[in-house]
């Protein structure tokens, strides 16, 4: 039985900016890392594998072709294998689109039970991709999961939160799950694995591999578009209190005290 | 989906919430139509929706509209927009009773609750927030910003850094994927000001305590103060009871 866990490569935030006197976005030379949440989902896919042995933990990005060696890295912590979706068609896709490639990549690789994606990306943000994955492939959905207890072919028992705090739920296979950040300890790579993935290879798909219908992906299986981007402007730094430590104290209680009228 | 089918609408917005967001784009892809999460701002232009999100991270909305495809669908962040008063049938709404009691699901089963979140409205009304991130290390710092709180009439939030750390409780949680508040002021204790975390906080008035000067908070902070908690908040207490 296979596990799919979907990662994404985004630019990594720590090396972005806004130019705001230019009001645009420097992406200049950020690296692609694999989002953070991923790595949550990917822990937990591997944990399904620590209680059932046989299980196959298979990790798959729709990506640009130059993010192969992040994707391989991934060998690192113990995956099966790992699968790049990559075309020409895929550019520009919005998560409608996005879903769709990867559900004809889900498809392709049969025998799914159980598929991980992290809540959401750090350069998107919109929780989008798992709820859509679970309605186009038929799967049940078990969203903003923290941990999981139990699995077998049959069924899984996850920590899930909801808005009334966390609970225990059992499900049914197959079902969709997406990963929020928890106190779940994430693995680090082993060296016997990241030896072993010298010999593994990324297997890269394109659109005709996975029976993709191109009119359904990248900017034209879009539905959403980017009318414009704008850079808010006239945020400007406010007061910055001096003096020495007693001082500083002293300063902050009485803008305190003035805030209150007190 | 079936009131969707049956009243065909253009446009169909739900909260950007814990639940909202997790079924609108089941729905979206269901419909095979757009969704734009966590808009901030909605306008219509001769039946077009322009809806402005955060993009980016820092300081930057995009407008997105969704032009080819029916409904247009949205979630809107809680709060960013007043309450409106609708009354049935006054003209400008009519509100329609739809019976869901035959929809159940059979593939889930409730086997425990563990935690029960106590009601995070007293957050998302309070009047003044003392805010703490992953700068206030230790749990005594943390019961002095509680104690302080309670001295100066505030409510305690916190970034999900110190949360996915186990210092406080994910109720207190502000933020994109936690509560979004709305006070008059919001006093950030050891918090870097990371956008999730500032997108929650919609609030004029922003002081910030960072020991790092450089900090993304004090670029949007209307007061600031470089201070190491360590030292600031012993001597911020012992003055404020006084
Ligand atoms: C998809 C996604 C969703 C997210 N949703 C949320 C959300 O809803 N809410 C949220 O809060 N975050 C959210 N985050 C996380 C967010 O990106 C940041 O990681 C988080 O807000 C940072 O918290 P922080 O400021 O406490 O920690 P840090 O970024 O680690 O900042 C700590 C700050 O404390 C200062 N500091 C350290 N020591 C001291 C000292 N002794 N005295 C004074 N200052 C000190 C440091 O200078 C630093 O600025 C999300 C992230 C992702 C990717």
């Amino acid at each position: 039985m296979n596990i799919v866990v979907c990662v994404k490569p985004v630019p990594d935030r720590e090396k972005m900016y806004v130019d705001k006197e230019k009001g645009v976005l420097v992406r200049n030379g950020a690296d692609m890392v694999i989002n953070e949440l991923d790595y949550y989902a990917l822990e937990l896919g591997l944990r399904c594998k620590d209680m059932q042995k046989d299980f196959n933990v298979l990790v798959l990005s729709m990506a640009n072709h130059n993010c192969i060696n992040l994707i391989r890295s991934l060998y690192g912590y113990g995956v099966d294998d790992a699968v790049l979706l990559s075309d020409k068609a895929f550019q520009g896709s919005d998560t409608l689109a996005t879903s769709y490639v990867l559900s004809c990549g889900i498809r392709k690789i049969g025998e799914c039970k159980i598929i991980l994606c992290g809540c959401e990306s750090s350069d998107g943000c919109t929780a989008q991709v798992g709820p859509n994955l679970a309605q186009r492939l038929g799967m049940k959905l078990l969203a903003n999961v923290l941990s999981i207890q139990y699995v077998d072919e049959k069924k899984i028992q996850v920590q899930q939160i909801d808005y009334q705090g966390i609970k225990i739920v059992e499900a049914s296979l197959p079902v969709v799950i997406t990963a929020v950040s928890s106190e779940l300890k994430i693995r680090t790579k082993k060296i016997k694995f990241i030896l072993e993935a010298q010999n593994k290879d990324v297997s890269v798909w394109n659109a005709q591999d996975i029976h993709a219908d191109c009119a359904q992906c990248g900017l034209s299986g879009s539905a959403t578009q980017v009318k414009s981007m704008h850079v808010k402007v006239g945020i400007q730094t406010g007061v910055m209190i001096d003096g020495d430590q007693e001082e500083k104290v002293e300063q902050f209680i009485s803008y305190l005290k003035k805030w209150k009228g007190m | 989906m079936e009131m969707i089918r049956k009243y065909k609408p253009g446009v169909v917005l739900l909260g950007s919430t814990l639940y909202g967001r997790t079924i609108a784009p089941w729905i979206a892809s269901a419909l095979k139509t757009g969704l734009t999460a966590d808009c901030i701002w909605l306008d219509m232009n001769e039946g077009t929706l322009i809806q402005v999100r955060p993009a980016f991270g820092d300081n930057i909305e995009a407008e997105i509209i969704c032009p080819r495809r029916k409904p247009q669908m949205a979630t809107v962040r809680p709060h960013v927009f007043p309450l409106a008063e609708c009354r049935d049938n006054d003209g400008t709404c009519k509100l329609v009773r739809y019976d869901v009691t035959n929809f159940k699901t059979d593939f889930l089963t409730l086997l425990d609750r563990i935690k029960v979140l106590e009601n995070s409205q007293s957050l998302e009304k309070a009047q003044i927030i003392f805010a703490v991130g992953r700068g206030i290390k230790s749990k005594k710092n943390l019961d002095m910003v509680f104690e302080l709180a309670v001295l100066y009439g505030a409510q305690v939030g916190a970034t999900r850094a110190l949360v996915d750390m186990g210092m406080i409780d994910r109720k207190y949680q502000i933020g994109q994927t936690g509560v979004t508040v709305k006070p008059k002021l919001y006093i950030a204790f050891g918090i870097s000001g990371c956008i999730q975390h500032m997108s929650g906080v919609l609030c004029n008035e922003i002081w910030a305590v960072n020991n790092d000067e450089n900090a993304q908070i004090f670029k949007k902070a209307t007061l600031g103060c470089v201070a190491d908690i360590n030292v600031f908040l012993p001597l911020l207490l012992n003055k404020m009871k006084e």
